[in-house]
């Protein structure tokens, strides 16, 4: 038999008696701790950090690269998990004709709705009346799914070793939390919530239904369930009235899910007189692109970069977080995530960060830092910030002595990569979508930008660096969780609920990985085309 | 000096430098010969030097695109054969699996190191790979990427094919991508595993028989 030892975590006190050789990060997940661990255990992302107080090893550690083998007291806490979560959007009107009704025929009776927006990082619940259609409130959670893998590969490989019942318990278990909390905030009864809708990504569809993933990392990677599905709260484990029903959106592919098709019925693609483009950009950027007439979607890899993932000093939008980088009287100018000394960088920060750089002539077009000596006139004076680090050129946006961990903030020449191969990837999407359509980009009469990192990303810089076509940037608006309004008006309205499944199978899916150009047209994209040639 | 120039456009990723560069080069009167194997193949060796240092995708992608425009260029004045002399090597990703970046870069290297390269493309079933090494007996190596553990089992069912082939000793087979290992490939049965790009062309060189 294996030796045990006992494993205290910090602030939770939190006591565990544990399996010699069992890692901190499953010591964590049997704990119920749900640490943040977005490469899935690899050592790679150094996001499992923990401090560990007592013990024959002290000191910071990699929570899955630390096998226990004695008494140990734990802090949790080293890293700070606040996360800014996006719940507002563009709201578009329907009537309340939720189609939902209490079984004895009562009409008098209250009854409410809620509607899930099951993201990959973030779930969020809205708690609605019945009758008025009025929102009551709303509940948010970091996805417990979390620890399980950050991404939608990492947890469909973990189900497919696995088995899929931890996952999508955990996910059923934070829905009907969030019932909970909305239910008690408003002062109603979860026995009283006649419908739920959900909308998610392919993914996060399947594992919350308990459909193997294996189908969407499979190529043609195609969902195993595409078609919209009504199902009573018994099948989906969800403590509300027993008469309930849920409405769970449809899929379009693999990468592209019932979040983008809410985020269609938001705006009422099919209905758009303007040739519209509309961005969702997570770790893949979801793309709709087309009017009344002609509608085609895709998904492009663009990768964690925009999440603050494989940036060196990359965070999420959490406390601390540099998001935007300007020019203030000829001086560079931060804005940190509540004010408080910078501990990283997040998406928007990036992005702003690159277009800075662009704009100041200390990037190339091809990507590549300049050196401190050919900076000229007023760039001159951002000479220094120009460093190596381990023999590699950075851009210091904050020096050591600012700093919450008094260790320079930097963007480095990999970061740049990084991005180069996230916006190129976005950026060859949107022009292959164009071609298909037989329009430029430059014809796009309105960009919609959906979700949370839209939302709080300078769209000017965007298109400074490429991510978003140059011409288009007076066209952007910024739509909110457009997933979550479409989840709403499903809930609310059941033929909003029927033309949302219909519109998700008039789209045509494109699928970059087999058109031909998309390789050059990616490689073209991976250009600063804003940026000095040298 | 021209050479030089054109090595770190090649080297930096350049595509448009480079071949104005291998332009200008011909104007000036150089033999496209020089202008490849001085040129433009040195610029290839420093990619590959710098892979092995750290891969950077991105730079990775642009350089062989300058490769290519370089290329495009020179062509014209090439006599035949002056690049693909060293053997030809097939290349594919296996079946399952969209993802073409890491095997294209692999092919782009192998490319212009002086190999002939059939790519099969992504999704690659065993009979595919198969059928292609009967159409290309004079192949010496066969190369299968796959960047998702999900495709793994297929890569191992293309060895199995490949290795009950009654010419296997005429050609190798070298596995690489993201979710493979070296133990992975001496459990199903392939000759080498290569880490990266440049790993797979010395491999290849190796292989072939030819040294610098």
């Amino acid at each position: 038999m294996k030796k045990q030892f006992t494993v205290t975590f910090l602030p939770q006190n939190l006591v565990l008696q544990v399996e010699e050789g069992t890692t901190l990060l499953q010591a964590e997940q049997m704990a119920g701790l749900e640490p943040d661990a977005p490469c899935g255990g690899k050592g790679t992302c150094g996001k499992c950090k923990v401090n560990i107080t007592e013990g024959d090893r002290q000191g910071i550690a990699l929570a899955c690269q630390t096998l226990v083998d004695c008494d140990m007291k734990v802090d949790t806490l080293y890293q700070e998990k606040v996360q800014r979560i996006l719940t507002d959007g563009l709201s578009r009107q329907v009537p309340v004709e939720p189609g939902a009704a209490w079984a004895d025929g009562s009409t008098d009776r209250p009854f409410y709705l809620m509607a899930f927006d099951i993201g990959t990082t973030t779930i969020v619940g809205y708690l609605l009346d019945g009758k008025t259609g009025r929102e009551l409130g709303l509940a948010s959670t970091m996805n417990p799914q979390h620890q399980f893998g950050a991404d939608v590969i990492a947890r469909s490989n973990y189900v497919l070793e696995n088995g899929g019942e931890e996952m999508q318990a955990v996910v059923r278990k934070a829905l009907n939390q969030l019932i909970g909390q909305a239910c008690a905030s408003a002062g109603v009864k979860r026995e009283e919530i006649l419908q739920v809708s959900i909308v998610g990504n392919t993914c996060m569809h399947h594992l919350f239904m308990g459909i193997s993933p294996k189908s969407l990392v499979l190529a043609p990677y195609v969902p195993a369930v595409k078609e919209g599905m009504i199902l009573s709260p018994g099948e989906c484990g969800l403590n509300i009235a027993e008469e309930g029903k849920v409405l769970m959106f449809p899929n379009i592919a693999g990468f592209v899910g019932g979040d983008t098709v809410g985020c269609m019925l938001s705006v009422a693609f099919d209905q758009l007189e303007d040739m519209t483009l509309m961005i969702d950009i997570g770790t893949n950027g979801e793309l709709v692109m087309g009017n009344r007439s002609k509608m085609v979607t895709t998904s492009t890899a663009a990768g964690p970069a925009f999440e603050g993932a494989k940036i060196e000093c990359g965070m999420r939008g959490a406390r601390g977080a540099i998001s935007h980088v300007s020019m203030k009287d000829g001086k560079l100018s931060l804005e940190v995530i509540e004010d408080v000394k910078p501990v990283g960088i997040c998406g928007s920060g990036l992005i702003d960060g690159i277009a800075f750089m662009i704009r100041s002539g200390i990037l190339d077009s091809y990507g590549g830092l300049c050196d401190p000596e050919d900076l000229e006139g007023e760039a001159a004076d951002l000479a220094w910030r120009l460093k190596e680090r381990d023999g590699k050129p950075v851009f210091v946006l904050v020096p050591g002595e600012e700093t919450a961990s008094g260790e320079d903030i930097y963007i480095s020449q990999k970061d740049i990569r990084e991005v180069q191969l996230a916006k190129g990837a976005i950026a060859a999407g949107i022009r292959i979508m164009a071609e298909k359509l037989s329009i430029r980009p430059e014809d796009i009469r309105q960009v919609y930008l959906a979700g949370a990192f839209g939302n709080y990303m300078d769209a000017a810089n965007a298109c400074e660096i490429g991510l978003i076509p140059y011409a288009l940037k007076d066209r952007i608006t910024p739509i909110g969780n457009a997933a979550g309004e479409g989840a709403k008006l499903g809930v609310v309205n059941r033929g909003e609920y029927e033309y949302a499944c219909r519109m998700a199978e008039e789209a045509e899916f494109i699928e970059l990985a087999t058109e031909n150009e998309f390789q050059d047209t990616f490689v073209d994209e991976l250009e600063f085309a804003r940026a000095v040639e040298r | 000096m021209a050479f030089e120039e054109i090595q770190s456009a090649v080297a930096e990723g350049k595509p448009r430098q480079a071949a104005r560069l291998v332009e200008e080069a011909l104007a000036e009167g150089a033999e496209g010969t020089a202008i490849l194997n001085q040129g433009l193949l040195g610029g290839m060796r420093r990619v590959r030097l710098k892979m092995q240092d750290d891969i950077d995708v991105a730079r990775a992608l642009a350089s062989a695109r300058a490769m290519k425009e370089g290329m495009e260029k020179l062509k014209p004045f090439l006599e035949q054969g002056a690049m693909n002399t060293r053997g030809k090597i097939l290349i594919g990703t296996a079946g399952g699996d969209l993802h073409d970046v890491g095997k294209n870069i692999v092919g782009y290297t192998l490319r212009y190191s002086g190999f002939q390269v059939v790519d099969l493309g992504v999704d690659v079933s065993a009979e595919q790979f198969v059928q292609a090494v009967r159409d290309n007996p004079d192949a010496g190596i066969v190369c299968i990427s796959s960047l998702l553990t999900t495709s793994m089992p297929e890569m191992r069912h293309i060895v199995q094919a490949l290795n009950g082939l009654d010419n296997r000793r005429s050609f190798q087979i070298m596995i690489g991508g993201g979710s493979v290992t070296r133990e992975f490939a001496e459990e199903i049965g392939a000759d080498a595993y290569t880490e990266d790009a440049a790993a797979a062309a010395e491999f290849a060189e190796s292989v072939m028989g030819i040294k610098e």
